[in-house]
């Protein structure tokens, strides 16, 4: 097993040796900053692996190196797009690592005293998911941002964490009926915040996760069934009562008609796919300046140019082999709370892939949020650090 | 040099890389897909690091965990600790929900893993648990 | 929560499910509908990639260059020159930046803007020094010469020569007007594309025009097929056809042409003795018309063919039966269709694939594909094809196409008036091939509200013939 790992461990630094090859010959002679890049990457993994290993000898080390590669492909795309945002992506990252390692060796007190916090998640739910609703400003068509001093953020990403912590709290002792109204007041209110800022990719997530919350306090599927018809309803409502949802759903049925206006981003999207064919147009040769937010939302897209459809692939078998580990961890959890609070995180993690590389591909409507671990933005990874390293605190079995 | 061509090799060198990368990620991860089956236990075993009293168990012996194993001083007891520190009923490792359980049944002077006393707790490989002075391992090697 | 590692399971299967959906959807995306995502003209991408190469050249099938690249003095970016100029307009299509690529230009893309020269293979078979980034050069079956006969006998009407060759399909003229300069396209696109005249549109593959007394070509066909004797059945042609309810149908300027067999209504035009025909047939008009590929994609090589139409009635609609036999009612028929079916008559019943390129040669000069002519199919026999020549050579040496006549040649062929909605002056056909004996080629010309089909297109099908026979 440990051999294994290492070997594992290897590969990724392989990858992370030639990707950094090929962008460092894309200058010549050489261009020194690439080989700088590999370096600290390897230090972080090999750092990081170490102390894992050395403090917590069981725990899961295929959800941390799952994720370094998923981190490294990000990197590398960055660095081929903009070298500044690479450094500060490769900053953000040693910063949820050390957030994470944080979490995972300091935390000594289980997680399941956190239970009792259940009012104070509510209200910072409710807070969270208000927030751009009264202060936000408009970025991409959604009004989900909000700006403190120099610092912009959306507050719906803490949101989601919020209301988890909520959901895993109020349904970890579901025994009748009657405890699942006062969940599903607050899911509802959420979800209405979302459909308001026109956050519809965050609105997808919540509902994802709430419905696999609530299954797995309950067991029932009745709830996942009205769960699914409440949602379809109040889909179709806020369809006929918005034009943005119209509009986005016109988009997404056919975007031909608005190459130019509408649906520009998702069909430089769509072409930036198209052209890249299985294996990519190599880092470099392509042309991600084309596409909108490339480096965050639309970064599948110029990875699938670059790097080819294969790659694309990858980058979602690693999330769905990175969701499989995470879930199975609520297995060791010992506390009702645990393993609702490890459940819904890996499925915000997934359904945010699902969403997000289904919409720059036209398979549901577009709606912007970012790839974990590999899109740009600190606030979503330093967020996708914390959730994991619940899951990775869970996946030791903590006393 | 031409690096249009040169950029041939690097694209297909990383696609290669990273789905080995994945196989190789899968083919751990298939180790404990292929022992999640439902109704049958992992096969974890124990590892007897350091035993008190040189009786029936040796240094390095190790006994597999089964579905259930019950450790105490009676002989009714699985697993057999003569020692004076060790209750009658002392513990229990289960098998449930595709994890280990260990719980120890109020005994006298408790059970420890990692150092830790514990009333029940699910194990993983590498764990120590120490009952009165004998010490063993977690071990999920085949 | 006691089943939670099954409920477990079964979340980690839905999500493998909704995992693999989406894969499955990229590789189908990219894979199938990629390709053809990528070739749209708004695709700056793949300008971009063109541009890395020298695009290849197109010729016509003696070697003279119809559109090449050359390099803008000053700069080292290159333009696409069409030495044809409008003349081939249509046919090559145009490769603009700005306005996207359309005909030839579009269809052989791949080859012209090919890039094999610059792959890995090209650099390492050239010791590894970078070479040369030229596409393929194309060569197409446009006999320039003969395009610019029948471009100048089309003089400032509106219509379409198709010319092919008989037994290759290989098409030797395609000319569209009104034309347009695709050297100058920044200059007059607003004018193009907002013209009533549609300039742009190419009418030979494109153009559906009411096909009018030539299509009796057909009906004389599916008349030998089906109706046993018709040969030597005589006719009284009173001058007009009752369709019931009041509705007749009746021969040009009126005319009683009497007793006549089906050689002589094809000779003279008879409306009365075709339209009955028309009713006579029945849905077998209609499954002659399918064989003629009607209703269908025309395969075909270097160009794309509308569908033409000829739509099924059912038996009490008298009247459209009987206006579908000449080529009325709502048959519709594209130029090339309408020459394919003079080819088809001349090569003993059996169509050929219509083609514009005949080989491609790669930047070194290698031919890496020759294009070999290839049948649709055998749309009517031997016989029947040869019994309706004998009938078309007499429509040229005595019957209304007199004016097709090309000194020491037999020419053979088919007018047209063909009524149409949008003006009371009807559409001027003429279809047609030559020699009688061992026929070369076939021709079909429309002049848009041209008048009588025996004068206009006749005219300008002997032009394009003289052209050819007598260079």
């Amino acid at each position: 097993m440990t051999k294994k790992l290492r070997m594992f461990q290897f590969l990724i630094y392989v990858f992370l040796f030639f990707g950094f090859l090929n962008l460092g010959v894309l200058k010549k002679p050489f261009d020194p900053k690439a080989g700088i890049f590999f370096g600290v990457l390897v230090v972080i993994i090999a750092l990081t692996t170490w102390i894992l290993k050395r403090f917590y000898p069981m725990g899961d080390r295929i959800i941390f190196l799952l994720t370094m590669l998923l981190c490294s492909i990000g990197i590398i795309m960055l660095y081929r797009l903009n070298i500044k945002l690479a450094t500060k992506q490769l900053a953000w990252l040693l910063l949820g690592i050390l957030a994470f390692l944080f979490v995972v060796l300091f935390l000594k007190r289980g997680l399941a005293q956190f239970a009792r916090l259940k009012y104070v998640f509510l209200a910072g739910t409710i807070m969270f998911m208000s927030l751009a609703t009264f202060i936000g400003y408009e970025i991409l068509g959604a009004k989900n941002w909000v700006k403190i001093g120099p610092v912009s953020f959306q507050p719906s990403e803490f949101g989601k964490i919020f209301l988890i912590l909520y959901l895993a709290s109020a349904l970890s002792n579901v025994n009748t009926r009657k405890k699942l109204i006062e969940p599903g007041i607050v899911i509802s209110i959420s979800l209405g915040f979302m459909v308001i800022q026109r956050d519809l990719g965050t609105a997808l997530i919540i509902f994802a996760v709430s419905v696999t919350m609530v299954y797995l306090a309950t067991s029932k599927k009745l709830y996942v069934l009205v769960s699914l018809g409440l949602f379809a309803s109040g889909g179709a409502a806020s369809y006929a009562m918005f034009d943005h949802i119209k509009r986005r759903i016109m988009i997404w049925h056919n975007p031909w008609p608005y190459v130019y206006n509408e649906s520009y981003q998702l069909v430089q999207s769509m072409y930036a796919i198209a052209t890249g064919g299985l294996f990519g147009r190599g880092l470099g040769m392509g042309h991600p300046g084309y596409v909108a937010v490339n480096e965050s939302d639309f970064i599948f897209s110029v990875i699938c140019e670059e790097m080819g459809l294969l790659m694309g692939f990858a980058i979602l078998i690693l999330h769905f082999l990175l969701f499989y580990r995470s879930i199975r961890s609520a297995i060791h959890a010992e506390n009702n709370f645990s393993k609702l609070l490890t459940a819904g995180l890996s499925v915000m993690i997934a359904t945010q892939t699902l969403v997000i590389v289904g919409g720059v591909t036209g398979f549901i409507p577009l709606t912007g949020i970012t790839l974990p671990f590999v899109s740009s933005g600190g606030t979503s990874l330093l967020i996708s650090f914390l959730s994991l390293s619940i899951i990775q605190k869970v996946s030791e079995g903590e006393d | 040099m031409d690096f249009s061509s040169l950029s041939v090799v690097f694209r297909i060198v990383l696609v290669v890389l990273i789905f080995i990368i994945i196989l190789y990620a899968l083919k751990i991860i298939s180790k404990d897909l292929k022992r999640g089956k439902p109704g049958k236990n992992l096969g974890w075993k124990l590892r007897m690091e350091y035993s008190a009293d040189k009786s029936s168990l040796e240094d390095g012996e190790i006994i597999p965990i089964g579905s259930k194993l019950t450790i105490g001083r009676n002989k009714n007891n699985q697993m057999v600790l003569p020692s004076r520190a060790v209750s009658n009923f002392h513990a229990k490792i289960y098998f449930e929900d595709g994890r280990y359980m260990l719980e120890d049944m109020d005994s006298t002077n408790g059970t420890f893993v990692n150092g830790n006393r514990v009333d029940k707790k699910s194990l993983q490989p590498g764990d120590e648990i120490r009952i009165s002075e004998t010490v063993f391992t977690v071990t999920d090697d085949d | 929560m006691d089943n939670l590692t099954n409920n477990i399971k079964r979340i980690m299967i839905i999500f493998l499910v909704v995992f693999f959906v989406l894969i499955s959807y990229l590789a189908y995306f990219t894979l199938v509908k990629g390709p053809e995502i990528v070739t749209r003209p708004d695709n700056r991408r793949m300008w971009d990639i063109r541009n890395k190469v020298v695009r290849g050249t197109i010729y016509d099938r003696t070697g003279k260059e119809l559109s090449v690249s050359e390099k803008k003095s000053g700069s080292g970016e290159y333009k696409r020159v069409y030495k044809g100029g409008a003349v081939t307009a249509h046919a090559l299509g145009y490769y603009d930046p700005q306005y996207g690529i359309t005909g030839l230009e579009n269809l052989y893309d791949s080859y012209l803007s090919s890039n094999i020269s610059a792959s890995l293979l090209a650099w390492i078979g050239n010791g590894f020094k970078e070479v040369n980034k030229k596409g393929d050069d194309v060569y197409s079956t446009l006999d320039y010469q003969l395009q610019k006969t029948a471009y100048d006998a089309l003089g400032s009407s509106k219509g379409s020569v198709v010319v092919l060759k008989v037994d290759t399909g290989e098409i030797l003229a395609m000319v569209s007007k009104p034309s347009y300069d695709p050297n100058n396209l920044n200059k007059n696109w607003e004018t193009l594309v907002k013209s009533k005249n549609v300039p742009l549109l190419n009418r030979s593959v494109s153009g559906l025009y009411p096909p009018g007394s030539t299509f009796k070509v057909v009906t004389a066909v599916s008349a030998l097929e089906n109706i046993e004797g018709i040969k030597n059945e005589t006719f009284n042609d009173k001058g007009k056809l009752n369709l019931g309810g009041g509705y007749t149908l009746s021969n040009d300027h009126g005319e009683v042409l009497g007793k006549i067999k089906l050689e002589t209504a094809l000779v003279k035009s008879s409306n009365v003795f075709f339209g009955n025909l028309g009713i006579r047939l029945e849905n077998d008009l209609y499954k002659t018309a399918q064989d003629f590929r009607f209703n269908k994609d025309i395969p075909s090589n270097g160009i794309i063919i509308d569908k033409s139409r000829f739509p099924k009635y059912k038996t009490h609609e008298k009247g459209n039966m009987a206006q579908s036999g000449i080529g009325q009612a709502e048959v519709l028929a594209t130029p090339i269709q309408m020459a394919l079916i003079a080819q088809t008559i001349a090569n003993d019943g059996v169509m050929m694939k219509p083609t514009l390129v005949n080989k491609i040669n790669d930047y070194k000069g290698n031919t890496i594909q020759s294009l070999k002519s290839s049948e649709v199919e055998q749309v009517t026999s031997a016989e029947y094809a040869s019994e309706i020549r004998k009938y078309m050579r007499e429509v040229v040496s005595k019957g209304t196409g007199t004016r097709a006549q090309v000194s020491g040649i037999q020419v053979c062929g088919k007018t047209g008036t063909a009524q149409h909605i949008e003006s009371k002056t009807p559409h001027s056909w003429f279809i047609g091939f030559a020699p009688y004996k061992n026929p070369q080629i076939a021709i079909a010309v429309i002049v848009e509200e041209g008048g009588y089909g025996g004068v206009a297109a006749a005219r300008i099908s002997q032009k394009v013939m003289s052209r050819y026979f007598h260079k």
